[in-house]
């Protein structure tokens, strides 16, 4: 097994003069050396994956990396929260604004009936639990706008945030759930990159007395 | 007609009339839940097995989940002659991983207690009342990621 292995190792290992060359593309390594037109094909190769990367990025919002970052992700509804947007750019990124939304969004299941009529104009009706949602709270901060962020460096912006004073504690039972999440996004031509949906927690002490039951 | 009504308290457990008092109805869920429970025989000696208190929470949409259930025994093998009148006291303490109460606008979760005698037959109960849990969620690592 081990010689085996050894054998392989020794096959992929390129020729010494090759070495450098791979350090410095491991994106693309040439397979041959022996021509020059091999290095004006590889070059312009590498300068349309780098067109066809662009384009990649504009359809799926892959030109940066965004994460929230939260110094507490909880909150007892009194005080404020505090996050971070940290932005990494993969591409060079020109962005129009850096937004940041909150949501209190309640999900449930809900009895769905549906009738049907087909072609003969025999009806049919089914049933069916599905899971809805209704959003209860939403904002939008603008964080920064006219930003550049180069290609390989980060950014980062504060969002600073209060839950309104009526809010809803987060509760996680089975088939209900309220969440209050974050969502970040950088506004750039082609699909926004974003963080995707962010949870943080509202742990409040509720004020139900016998009559709101 | 004392058989009629017989057969009609085996069937509808109206043999007695079960209270059950909440001392604390809204609770921080700090201090257990206080009852007490008092049983009335309405026309007939009643052989008791067992007095017993019920807690449970459950959560309500379209359909309804149980999320938490105990049975709590307070005395067995109790006679109750026609008219006595007895009662018992009790505390139950309310888990910390099981949610408070929970109010949405298409949804809910709400805590409930019912008293009961199991007699042969018929069971006569107080019937669900409600209380509530007012209290900040605490979260496992666990139900965090759900």
């Amino acid at each position: 097994m081990k010689k085996g292995l050894a054998i392989l190792i020794r096959k992929v290992k390129p020729p010494r003069h090759q070495r450098n060359f791979l350090i410095e593309s491991t994106k693309y390594p040439p397979t041959r050396m022996e021509s020059s037109s091999f290095f004006e094909d590889f070059y312009r190769n590498k300068r349309l994956m780098g067109i066809f990367s662009k384009i990649k990025n504009f359809v799926t919002g892959g030109a940066a990396e965004v994460k929230v970052v939260f110094e507490s992700a909880e909150t007892d509804g009194a005080r404020p929260l505090r996050a971070f947007v940290v932005a990494t750019a993969k591409d060079d990124c020109k962005v129009k604004k850096v937004y940041f939304k909150i949501r209190g969004r309640e999900t449930y299941v809900k009895l769905v009936h549906h009738h049907t009529t087909d072609g003969d104009g025999n009806s049919t009706s089914t049933s069916s639990y599905e899971t809805h949602h209704e959003t209860h709270f939403e904002n939008e901060l603008v964080l920064a706008e006219e930003e550049h962020i180069d290609k390989g460096s980060t950014k980062k912006w504060l969002a600073e945030f209060e839950v309104p004073e009526d809010a809803l504690s987060t509760y996680h039972g089975k088939d209900v759930a309220f969440k209050w999440e974050v969502f970040a996004g950088l506004d750039m031509p082609g699909n926004d990159p974003d963080s995707g949906w962010v949870e943080f927690f509202v742990l409040k002490k509720m004020n139900y007395s016998l009559k709101t039951v | 007609m004392g058989l009629l009504n017989s057969v009609k308290n085996f069937v509808t457990g109206g043999g007695a009339e079960v209270i059950v008092n909440i001392e604390n109805p809204v609770i921080d869920g700090s201090e257990p839940l206080r009852l007490s429970i008092s049983a009335t025989a309405k026309e007939e000696t009643l052989a008791v097995k067992k007095v017993y208190v019920e807690v449970k929470a459950e959560e309500k949409s379209a359909n309804t989940k149980l999320l938490y259930n105990t049975t709590i025994e307070l005395e067995k093998n109790v006679q109750l002659s026609a008219g006595e009148n007895k009662s018992w006291s009790c505390e139950v303490p309310i888990p910390e991983d099981i949610p408070a109460t929970f109010f949405g606008r298409h949804s809910s979760m709400q805590w409930y207690v019912n008293a009961g005698l199991d007699v042969p037959g018929m069971d006569p109960d107080s019937g669900w009342q409600k209380f509530v849990v007012n209290r900040p969620i605490t979260f496992s690592k666990d139900s965090k990621s759900n």
